[in-house]
């Protein structure tokens, strides 16, 4: 393994438990995004690859070496490990210039690196604010000069946390999109820190979960997005309708109909939760009488999705199940065109297999 | 294996290495002359305390508690007060009173005692102009009150230290973010309570450390109690010390006013920690500098002007009459060649203390073992100690030194080395940074924590190790504190009185020494020109070093 990689990490401060066992490898050239709300461990994992938290449990490699490992008396210092780091609040240096800045990881002293600094800010077209210092530039402006500070002394691991998160959001997307540009001709082990799920996908080859300092799940974007391993990794793609039921011959009844639940044992309790773009509303006159139904309460168009907010109703008692708290319950649907839904009317309602998840009931 | 083998051929780090190494010989400078004076006050031997207990040392301990309370009062309403006033607000006089507020620092408290005492006094001008306008015609007439008390201590010690705060108040107040305070006032609150909910909370690191450094000044003084007759702790050591006979009660004493610090220390850093605060955007804004109306300019100008005018001009005026009245005794001294040591010994100790300093705060803030911060606190009590017991502290260890290499250079090479340290210029300077080697750590470990540990990290993961960080980052963004520390060690070696008695070399006169002499002996007109050289001396520093913290704002373009 010649990129990054933890191997069975925790870290503590005081008594909470910041980062729990984590075993994680990076290989050259691949981008990982570490995906979890603040909290859970994602950026003491960084500050510990780049030795700027001291490792008290477990390994860290790079490029096939031990940079750090728990018990040894010596571990190598962050200016030693070809790190690149990326702060959230990019930790430009304030007394320096811009140009000083990017050059300021490059070897040779007072005018050693200034050519490959200027070259590095020519290719971003900012060539004009070499000589301005951080407070004279913009949110976008500080991120790009962060991140070729980073770069520009070509490290093997670039470490990037929540680099985005200051900026607004057409901004966002823009800088976005230059930064993989940026990074895939790199072929540094890249990790990024984000708590936006779309971020993630964006940019990641692989996405990483987090929770509470675990890593709950490791896969493609497009496994973590169809394949959730649970509860807590489904809600951050988006809003979610939750119901609790019982398996019956395979199935789950929902005020949104059955789901299949494949590997539970039957009258096993489970959690069901539905994307909210993973429903579908046709008229009652196209579908037998036995199907789930909502009455829809508004209809909101957010450009080429429509919102649907609903309520259970006139559906049998029987496939209502739990009964009549359910009735209060409001539901979420996230549909494409919908120009021709009527806010009161009844619907009868189906759910798309590939959008619906079956958990064991409390599951996180 | 070979990054983690050649790592571990190198020093370790963050443990045991090169700045932890260093730091820990800082701290042990200070510590052995503490150790030192502990070793004296457990001799069992002497009972002095027990009779101190029964007799002296409630008075002792009573006096000193209110005049640090009152001391403490007095230069927070001060200096906190005048350093807003000045960095948010224009008014006239604004530019001129934003240096001129650090004046009083230059002023030794004894010398303010003096000249208060004398224009006070019964046949000084303030009385008889009283007895002149109502036509009384003795004391009996009348009921003035008496300068030579506790209520005067606190009122010329509070002119004297209030700069400390204000010094400190107004380096926070100028790197804070001023979108907090606006936040706050578009929340609904106006000036005065955002300035009470938001600026000053968020300059409390700031004015607490610019309240410890007044109110360890205060524990110190003694130049003002003996004067005024007031009974403190200080005090009491030169009393039993000279008097009493008594090095070991002393000692003990000693130890008392050591353990008053410990419990201000504490419950200052308490007080720091809880607020640490690191700014939250490296985009910093100019200072917004509103307009005052013109009731409200003026109120702000007599403000910020009376602390100036009772702690700086009037001495300095009186001083400067008398200077001019007297000039042929004052001249009949030589005091060209006091003056000379005076400066020459202060800009050592400044250099010195603030280097020391400063190897001291990064040693602490890169080993990061909580051990090192304790015993870097441990350290800077120095400050504390009245001068006189520190420099008994030093001249046992010191002199036991010096036996030491004296033997071994004979044995070795057949040459004596005499005395390297003992009653040396080298051993004064040793003596000043022991002394004031809190101002100089506190002041740049205030600095070092407004430096966000993500610009250290980004320093660190761009390849620069702990020595070339401390170059190339913390030493222009904290050169603000780099400046402070070093006017701070320098004006008070300037005014330091007991230390010098006791560790100058023979003969060795500065004007200190020579100005509280004569002072003493009621001859204060002869050594006026002595005691406003002190303050002229103080003035200089003050002035260029309060223009270079209004240029070196993080951010701003250098030149």
């Amino acid at each position: 393994m010649s990129g990054l990689a933890f191997e069975g990490v925790s870290h503590r401060y005081g008594s909470l438990l910041a980062v729990d066992s984590v075993e994680l490898a990076v290989r050259p050239g691949e981008t990982v995004c570490l995906l979890g709300p603040s909290g859970c461990g994602k950026s003491t994992l960084l500050r510990l690859a780049a030795g700027l938290e001291e490792l008290q449990t477990g390994r860290i490699e790079i490029g096939g070496r031990a940079v750090a490992a728990a018990g040894a008396r010596s571990r190598v210092p962050p200016e030693e490990r070809s790190v690149g780091l990326v702060f959230q609040d990019y930790a430009l240096f304030p007394h320096l210039t811009v140009l000083e800045n990017i050059r300021y990881g490059l070897p040779g002293g007072r005018s050693g690196g200034k050519d490959r600094a200027r070259r590095a800010l020519a290719e971003l077209g900012m060539s004009d604010l070499a000589e301005r210092y951080p407070h004279a530039l913009s949110g976008g402006q500080q991120q790009r000069v962060a991140l070729l500070r980073a770069l520009v002394p070509r490290p093997r691991v670039m470490l990037l946390d929540e680099p985005f998160s200051t900026l607004d959001e057409h901004l966002r997307h823009e800088v976005r999109m230059e930064t993989m540009n940026l990074l895939a001709g790199s072929g540094a082990v890249t990790v990024l820190v984000t708590h936006d799920a779309e971020e993630a996908m964006l940019l990641g080859d692989r996405i990483v979960v987090m929770q509470a300092g675990r890593i709950v799940q490791d896969a493609s974007p497009g496994e973590v997005y169809a394949r959730p391993s649970n509860l807590f990794t489904a809600r951050l793609f988006g809003p979610l309708n939750l119901f609790e039921g019982t398996v019956r011959g395979g199935l789950v009844e929902t005020p949104l109909g059955p789901v299949e639940a494949v590997g539970f044992a039957d009258s096993s309790r489970v959690s069901v939760a539905v994307r909210a773009d993973g429903i579908e509303l046709v008229s009652t006159a196209s579908v037998p009488t036995d199907c789930a139904r909502v009455r829809v309460r508004s209809v909101r168009r957010l450009g080429a999705w429509t919102l649907v907010l609903m309520t259970p109703g006139d559906v049998t008692r029987e496939a209502l199940g739990a009964g009549e708290a359910l009735r209060e319950t409001v539901l979420e649907a996230r549909v494409p065109g919908g120009a021709e839904l009527i806010a009161g009317d009844v619907y009868a309602v189906r759910t798309r297999p590939e959008k619906a998840f079956v958990f064991a009931a409390g599951s996180g | 294996m070979t990054v983690f083998a050649a790592a571990a051929r190198r020093a370790a780090w963050p443990s045991i290495d090169g700045w932890t190494a260093a730091a820990l010989a800082v701290a042990a400078l200070v510590a052995v002359p503490l150790a030192s004076i502990a070793y004296r006050a457990l001799d069992p031997s002497d009972d002095t305390l027990s009779h101190l207990a029964a007799t002296v040392l409630p008075v002792y301990v009573s006096n000193t508690l209110w005049l640090m309370l009152g001391v403490g009062l007095g230069t927070v309403v001060i200096g906190s007060s005048t350093a807003w006033l000045v960095t948010m607000y224009r008014f006239p006089g604004r530019r001129i009173l934003s240096w001129a507020l650090l004046l009083p620092l230059a002023v030794p408290s004894y010398v303010l005692a003096f000249v208060v005492t004398d224009q006070l006094e019964y046949a000084g001008p303030v009385q008889a102009a009283l007895r002149e306008l109502f036509g009384w015609a003795s004391a009996r007439d009348y009921r003035f009150p008496e300068i030579r008390s506790l209520g005067g201590a606190i009122v010329v010690l509070s002119l004297v230290l209030y700069p400390y705060v204000y010094l400190l108040a107004r380096a926070a107040f100028t790197e804070q973010c001023f979108c907090l305070f606006e936040a706050s006032r578009t929340l609904g609150r106006g000036p005065l309570p955002s300035f009470l909910r938001v600026a000053l909370p968020m300059a409390r690191p700031g004015i607490a450390v610019g309240v410890a450094l007044a109110l360890m000044e205060t524990l110190n003084e003694f130049g003002t109690v003996e004067f005024f007759a007031v009974p403190t702790l200080t005090a009491g050591i030169f009393d039993v010390w000279l008097n009493m006979d008594s090095p070991a009660g002393a000692s003990q004493l000693a130890v008392a006013l050591v353990a008053f610090t410990l419990v201000l220390l504490a419950v200052e850093r308490r007080a720091r920690h809880r607020g640490r605060v690191h700014a939250t955007t490296t985009r910093v804004r100019g200072l917004p500098e509103y307009p005052l109306a013109r009731g409200a300019a003026l109120a702000a100008l007599l403000w910020c002007a009376l602390p100036v005018l009772l702690g700086f001009v009037l001495p300095a005026a009186v001083l400067a009459g008398y200077a001019i009245e007297f000039h042929d005794a004052a001249l009949g001294h030589e005091y060209l060649a006091f003056a000379g040591n005076s400066l020459r010994l202060a800009a050592a100790a400044a250099v010195v203390t603030t280097a020391l300093g400063l190897v001291l705060a990064y040693g602490v803030r890169l080993s990061r073992h909580p051990g090192m911060r304790a015993m870097a606190e441990a350290a800077t009590v120095g400050y504390a100690v009245p001068g006189a017991v520190l420099a008994v502290g030093l001249l046992y260890p010191l002199g036991a030194l010096d036996n030491s290499v004296d033997a071994v250079a004979r044995e070795l090479f057949g040459i004596s080395t005499g005395l390297l340290l003992s009653g040396t210029i080298a051993g004064l300077v040793l003596g000043y940074s022991a002394r004031f080697m809190s101002l100089s750590y506190r002041t740049l470990d205030a600095g070092l924590e407004r430096v966000t540990p993500s610009i250290e990290g980004a320093s660190r993961t761009l390849g620069a190790g702990p020595g070339a960080t401390l170059r190339r980052i913390h030493s222009p963004l904290i050169r603000p504190s780099l400046l402070v520390a070093a006017l701070l060690v320098f004006v008070d070696t300037m005014k330091e009185l007991p230390l010098t008695l006791l560790m100058r070399p023979f003969d060795f006169e500065t004007l200190a020494t020579f100005v509280y002499q004569l002072a003493s002996d009621e001859l204060l007109e002869e050594c006026a020109l002595g005691a406003l050289t002190i303050v002229a001396a103080g003035v200089l520093p003050v002035a260029v070093i309060s223009r270079t913290i209004a240029r070196s704002r993080p951010g701003h373009h250098p030149g």
